[in-house]
């Protein structure tokens, strides 16, 4: 065991920190969002219902049903 | 200066008045994380951006908040419209209607009035942009929020294209804030 490994140092890197090697460029204390890549687009019937035109940003949103097992016809979450 | 198309961004038919719904939607209009906050916000952050692809993204996304400003107005009003008193009793809705009657009005659900307060305007283009991206999350979770009380097709779709477009505005505040960050990096060693 390598006690030199930052993981064993204090304060510990979260586990899984050093198990990946680092993307050149990522800092600590910084947010990232990757860039987009253009890859292909929806007719605009489409992009118009869905709200956008990139397929890759489509993220509908589903209403779940009550958690907890008190669920009845009248409630959905 | 704007050019102004008369159509909403998205259709907005409802059929059957609501006022407990409008005043569920209401904050959207006129709430901290709502349309009006978000447009105002984009729109008077852009101007110490330091670069032009980030004064660009802050000005159309300003500018379509402005058209979803309108939407949810659209959605508020056609919701209040042609409900009797009673049913404005019914619902609750009898605080707002005492002051506004069926008019649309910005404020929270609650009759708290628009106020900048919501929004900051800092100086700091990173800090700036951070508030952006929390405030496309904010304003997602409310759509959800609102989604899950809605019960009417006609309401539940122009809610979930809104939602969507926030999605996308968090994307493009992301791009943009690393643009900002690079932009900032190459100006240290010159």
């Amino acid at each position: 065991m390598d006690y030199r490994h930052p993981r064993y140092c204090w304060p510990r890197a979260p586990y899984g920190y050093y198990d990946y090697p680092m993307k050149k460029g990522l800092e600590l204390a910084e947010a990232y969002i990757p860039y987009q890549q253009y890859t292909t687009s929806l007719s605009p019937m489409e992009a118009l219902r869905a709200g956008t035109m990139f397929p890759e940003l489509v993220r509908p949103y589903e209403k779940k049903g009550c958690e907890g097992g008190k669920a009845d016809e009248s409630c959905s979450r | 200066m704007w050019v102004y198309e008369k159509k909403l961004q998205y259709p907005v038919r409802i059929k059957n008045p609501n006022p407990k719904m409008a005043k569920y939607i209401i904050t959207q209009y006129g709430g901290p994380d709502g349309e009006l906050a978000a447009s105002l916000r984009y729109l008077s952050q852009r101007y110490h951006m330091p670069i032009p692809e980030a004064k660009a993204v802050l000005n159309d996304i300003g500018t379509e908040e402005l058209a979803h400003f309108e939407m949810v107005g659209a959605m508020v009003y056609q919701l209040m419209k042609g409900a009797c008193p009673e049913e404005i009793k019914m619902a609750d809705v009898g605080t707002y209607f005492a002051d506004h009657d069926n008019a649309v009005y910005p404020s929270t659900g609650t009759g708290v009035p628009f106020t900048a307060a919501y929004i900051q305007s800092k100086g700091d283009p990173i800090a700036d942009l951070h508030e952006d991206l929390a405030a496309e999350q904010k304003a997602r979770a409310t759509y959800e929020n609102l989604i899950k009380l809605a019960d009417d097709p006609d309401v539940i779709d122009p809610l979930r294209f809104l939602r969507e477009r926030e999605i996308v505005h968090f994307q493009r505040f992301g791009e943009v804030l690393q643009k900002v960050r690079e932009y900032m990096e190459s100006k240290k060693y010159f």
